[in-house]
């Protein structure tokens, strides 16, 4: 047994040899071996890559990236040593990507935020850095493997092709390098499809080959017919309908970009293949031109076109466009050449026609105003599109000549007739005017026509032709009418055609008349029709004119042919025209009366307006009336008949009579004058004369009996005063004249005018006696005479004495009582009421209720009554009645047998 | 057959620090063994030491600490963070830094070093200056972990997905190792070695 082992456990002698503790450095040498291995023996692949820029690199943080993947970080940037102009970087590539990343053929690049006009990319770098990408020279890891192992890159300057997505590589050919820059994008109905990867002179150096990469995906969009054109950065297009500005994206604004197109059949041609060739078109309409041009010559006048701007039409689409222009100095003729689209190349044929449209501008004619906008402009048409192409035609300055019926019309007065001018019927264009020329003879001008055929049936021998112009205003009651024809017939005016007679010769007549105006055609339309023509003496011709209708029972029957002064007879004649149908209610006795304007006539109980229709408001008229007779003959043409001023001039025939006055009170011309309300004439005239005023009355020859020598006349003006209102319908028929027919056997012609109604009862029969008041109390005019309460007579007048101490009341009692008042009479005022107060009772006493309201005069006659009072006997008036008068009772009894 | 270093009769339990007697064997509180001096001591700490020198490479050349944010991706040993510190001017923080994670775990290796071969060849000067720096590494060393606290709150607290990532690296788990190595090394070392007299045991 070991001595040691004896010993107590505290007291063993230490142990010799390798202590267990050993193993920790053992095992920490290991570990810090085994770090030391991982991070740098067994860490990945070292390469170095030579890069240009090193901006934005720093060592130990830069990133090699690989799909957005970090695969390594770059260790160390430094000077190369053998180019200073160059920066070598010495990368650490991960361990599992070192394999492929060390092969012949990867390509490394700079990623740095990219932030120009033309492009933003590399966005993500602004953050995290600039890093360094790699594209590996193969896409499948059998094919990178086994490439050659490299070390050393040398990086690029923008990004490789993506080896994934290699897309599809095109030739483009353009003339000229043009706006088109490098990375320019490649544009599909405006999604970028590709990019312009280079571009260099073209072999032969004719033009610029721009290498064109298209996206794999897209690749199936490019066939061999696809149409590779410039972008348009900014597109205008300006037409009277409205201006269109387009803007190409931002980058080809800047950098340019190729458009590609495909068309209908675009997608039937077959695809391409790899750098396919294709040429560059400045524009996508271009593509669409015809290879070959059209030579136009044009002998003379300005043609202010331009080459590469100026647009040829066919029949208003857009057919192609000016490609050059020249001068022939030895043949002095313009030469214009022209590309057409590929589709209308085919009809500029033998049969086409061009020609040359500019803006013309008058007050009257407006014609190609849509080249204000666009410019000159060539226009074609050909009438035989299967004819046989042609390359050389002439520029003509004028339209080609409408095809249709020709009619030629002759006119005095050429007045605003162009040509080009249209021909409507009814407002419906049908045709225009062709030519014009003077006629042989010097006299007129023959205006030629050109009528599109289906329109030829709306012609016959029957056709009226008249100028039309822009603006008819019909003016009437209900208002004013402007009527207009379109804008262009505003500006050009043109021909109005109409027909009044489908039933006519339907075949065209030589030549027809233009009428200048509607209203002349109308006229020619209305005096085509058979009628009578008759004439009409009149003092004056109103409103009368040529064309103003005659009416009958109002029907338009006929219409004023012409009016002349007759020298001889200083009157006026005018001519009418009455279509035949009618004819035959003129007779002998017709009276014809002017109907312009209207009648209005006004009474209490209404409003009467008279007029024949509104046209002769507003342009005049003639009616006629034709009394029933059997015996009376037509008239004949030509027969002269008088025209009344109005229906009832026509109608009634009138006494003259003359009335004198001091004043006119107001009264004119045209005032009734009324016997027992009735009218029984009118006046005629007002005039002045030296004493005053001469007033000439009408009085209706059936009312002639009421003029006598002895009749008066005065006037009856409207009134309002406190005492009332009189003569109410004079303050709406106006100041009135109102006779009082005489009694005398002799008729007078000239009378004097009263300026109002002579006193009550003037010249009757009857007792006139004056009473003496102090005061006038109530008494007026009418204010009752009363005889034992009986009325027997009344006031007619009353004045202030010639003393002035009193009121003369004369007193007027009818005849059959006059007998009752006696030189003795006592005359008491009979106004108000009498009230006797007693102890039996009261009593009221009063003449009449009439008296109480308006006053009244008794007389009462004692017993012994005295003779019969005389005319303008004196009498007192009492302001009250005797009480004895009351007991009077004489017995009298009247001598005129009249008043039994 | 009796141990010529035990100079005394006296034994102290390493243990429960209960001073009885040599004769023992046992500590009569603690029931453990008693021992005179540390065992294996002189062994133990030359391992141990040499382990923590191994550890002491990577901690320092690899990085400790990963960051990745959206900006940037960056390595960092514990000397690049001192360098940081002292960049921006915060010399104190780069101080305190650098001698906590790297000037006291050299120095205590250092130092163990010192101390075991002052043992080996026994000698005798200053052995009281010994002491304290013993004494000296001792209290420290335990400090040096800091690090790895830091380090360990930043990878739990900064973990907000693609803004920001910390994580670890090489270093972490070396620099943890080697602290806790030099740590134990120091504890195995028994000071009173520096005052046994050479081929006296």
């Amino acid at each position: 047994m070991n001595e040691n082992d004896a010993l107590p456990r505290g007291l063993r002698k230490e142990e010799r040899g390798i202590s267990l503790v050993w193993v920790a450095p053992i095992v920490a040498i290991l570990i810090t071996a085994g770090i030391i291995w991982e991070s740098y023996i067994n860490a990945g692949a070292r390469i170095t890559i030579v890069i240009e820029n090193g901006e934005g690199i720093k060592d130990g943080k830069t990133a090699i990236m690989y799909k957005g993947i970090k695969i390594g970080v770059v260790e160390d940037i430094r000077i190369m040593p053998d180019d200073v102009s160059m920066l070598e970087i010495t990368a650490l590539i991960d361990k599992e990507s070192s394999d492929g990343i060390t092969r012949e053929g990867n390509q490394f690049w700079k990623v740095a935020p990219k932030v120009s006009i033309t492009e933003v990319s590399g966005l993500d770098t602004i953050i995290s850095g600039v890093y360094i990408a790699v594209m590996p020279a193969a896409n499948s890891n059998e094919e990178l493997m086994s490439r050659p192992y490299q070390d050393h890159f040398i990086a690029l300057d923008s990004p490789p092709v993506d080896i994934f997505d290699p897309g599809l590589s095109l030739i483009v050919s353009a003339a000229d390098k043009g706006d088109v820059s490098i990375g320019a994008p490649v544009l599909y109905k405006k999604q970028a499809i590709g990019i312009v990867e280079d571009k260099k002179l073209s072999t032969d150096g004719e033009g610029v080959d721009l290498y064109l990469r298209i996206q794999s995906r897209y690749a199936d969009l490019i066939h061999e017919k696809s149409v590779f054109s410039k972008m348009d950065a900014l597109q205008v297009k300006a037409s009277l309908s409205g201006l269109t500005l387009k803007m190409g994206s931002f980058t080809s604004f800047l950098s340019g970009g190729i458009n590609v197109s495909n068309t209908q059949d675009t997608f039937a041609s077959p695809k391409v293949k790899q750098k396919q060739l294709f040429s560059l078109f400045e524009s996508f309409e271009e593509s669409l031109l015809a290879e070959d041009e059209v030579h136009l010559n044009m002998k003379e006048g300005s043609h202010k076109l331009e080459a590469g701007l100026s647009k040829v039409y066919y029949r208003g689409v857009e057919a192609g466009l000016v490609s050059a222009l020249a001068y022939d100095l030895t043949k002095e003729e313009t030469q214009v050449q022209l590309k057409l689209h590929k589709e209308f190349r085919v009809l500029a044929n033998k049969k086409a026609y061009f020609w040359l449209v500019e803006p013309k501008i008058g007050f009257d004619h407006v014609e190609g105003l849509d080249t204000i906008i666009r410019g000159n402009y060539i226009n074609f048409t050909t009438s035989d599109t299967k004819a046989k192409p042609k390359r050389a035609f002439t520029l003509n300055d004028k339209k080609p000549q409408r095809e249709g019926v020709q009619v030629l019309l002759h006119a005095r007065n050429l007045d605003n007739i162009q040509e080009e001018m249209g021909v409507f019927y009814h407002g419906l264009e049908i045709g225009l005017v062709s030519s014009y020329a003077i006629s042989k003879e010097k006299q007129s001008f023959i205006i030629e026509l050109v009528i599109e055929p289906q329109y030829r049936k709306l012609l016959n021998a029957s056709s009226l032709f008249c100028h039309k112009s822009g603006f008819e205003l019909k003016a009437g009651l209900d208002g004013v009418e402007l009527k207009s024809g379109s804008l262009e017939t505003i500006v050009r005016g043109g021909i109005a055609i109409e027909t009044p007679n489908f039933q006519a010769d339907a075949r065209l007549k030589k030549s027809y008349k233009l009428y200048g105006s509607d209203a002349e055609l109308r006229k020619a339309e209305y005096l085509s029709k058979k009628g009578i023509f008759l004439s009409l003496i009149a003092d004056k011709l109103g409103s009368l004119k040529e064309g103003s209708p005659l009416y009958y029972k109002q029907i338009r029957v006929g219409e004023v042919v012409s009016y002349k002064w007759n020298t001889q007879t200083k009157n006026v004649l005018i001519d009418i025209f009455i279509i035949d149908e009618y004819a035959n209610e003129i007779h002998e006795d017709t009276l014809f009366y002017n109907a312009s304007g209207l009648n209005a006539s006004f009474s209490l109980s209404g409003l009467e307006i008279n007029m024949e229709s509104l046209e002769t408001i507003m342009s005049g008229g003639i009616s006629f009336y034709t009394p029933v007779s059997l015996e009376a003959k037509t008239a004949r043409n030509h027969e002269q008949f008088p025209l009344y001023g109005s229906k009832d001039a026509a109608m009634n025939q009138y006494k003259d009579v003359t009335l004198y006055a001091k004043d006119s009170y107001g009264l004119i011309a045209g005032n009734t004058v009324m016997y027992k309300s009735v009218a029984v004439g009118h006046i005629e005239s007002v005039s002045l004369n030296k004493e005053g005023v001469a007033l000439h009355l009408k009085i209706n020859s059936r009312h002639a009996d009421l003029i006598k020598e002895d009749t008066l006349f005065w006037s009856e003006v409207f009134e309002v005063s406190l005492q009332g209102v009189k003569n109410f319908s004079a303050a709406l028929k106006g100041t009135y004249i109102v006779i009082e027919p005489g009694n005398s056997g002799n008729k007078g012609e000239y009378f004097h005018l009263m300026p109002k109604k002579p006193v009550a009862h003037f010249k009757e029969k009857g007792l006139r006696v004056v009473v003496q008041a102090q005061r006038l109390g109530g008494i007026q005019e009418n204010t009752p005479l009363y005889y034992r309460q009986l009325r027997i007579g009344s006031v007619s007048q009353y004045r202030l004495s010639d003393d002035a101490t009193g009121v003369d009341i004369e007193v007027f009692v009818e005849p059959c009582y006059a007998h009752l008042v006696r030189a003795n009479s006592y005359f008491y005022n009979a106004s108000g009421i009498s009230v006797d107060l007693s102890l039996s009772g009261a009593k009221i006493e009063t003449e009449s209720l009439e008296s109480i309201l308006t006053g009244g005069i008794g007389v009462a006659t004692p017993d012994d009554a005295a003779e019969q009072a005389k005319d303008s006997q004196l009498f007192v008036l009492h302001d009250e009645i005797d009480k004895k008068a009351l007991k009077w009772a004489p017995k009298l009894y009247s001598s005129d047998p009249m008043c039994e | 057959m009796t141990h010529d270093d035990l100079s005394m009769d006296k034994a102290f339990c390493l243990h429960c620090k209960h001073l009885s007697s040599a004769q023992l064997h046992i500590c009569p509180v603690c029931n453990e063994p008693l021992r005179q001096r540390k065992k294996n001591s002189i062994s133990r700490t030359w391992a141990l030491s040499l382990a923590a020198l191994c550890f002491f490479i990577p901690a320092n050349i690899f990085p400790i600490m990963k960051t990745l944010s959206i900006t940037t991706y960056e390595n960092n040993t514990i000397l690049d963070g001192v360098f940081y510190f002292y960049k921006n001017g915060e010399f104190f923080v780069g101080t305190v830094v650098f001698i906590a994670s790297i000037f006291i775990p050299a120095v205590k290796m250092l130092v163990l070093f010192f101390l075991l071969l002052s043992v080996k060849i026994g000698s005798r000067w200053r052995r009281e200056e010994k002491n304290s720096l013993y004494k000296a590494i001792h209290l420290i060393g335990r400090w040096s972990m800091l690090d790895i606290f830091v380090i360990g709150l930043m990878v739990s607290l900064v973990q907000f997905g693609e803004i920001a990532v910390v994580t670890t690296g090489y270093a972490a788990p070396s620099f943890a190792a080697m602290v806790i190595l030099t740590l134990l090394a120091t504890e195995s070392f028994d000071t009173r070695l520096l005052w046994d007299e050479k081929g006296k045991k």
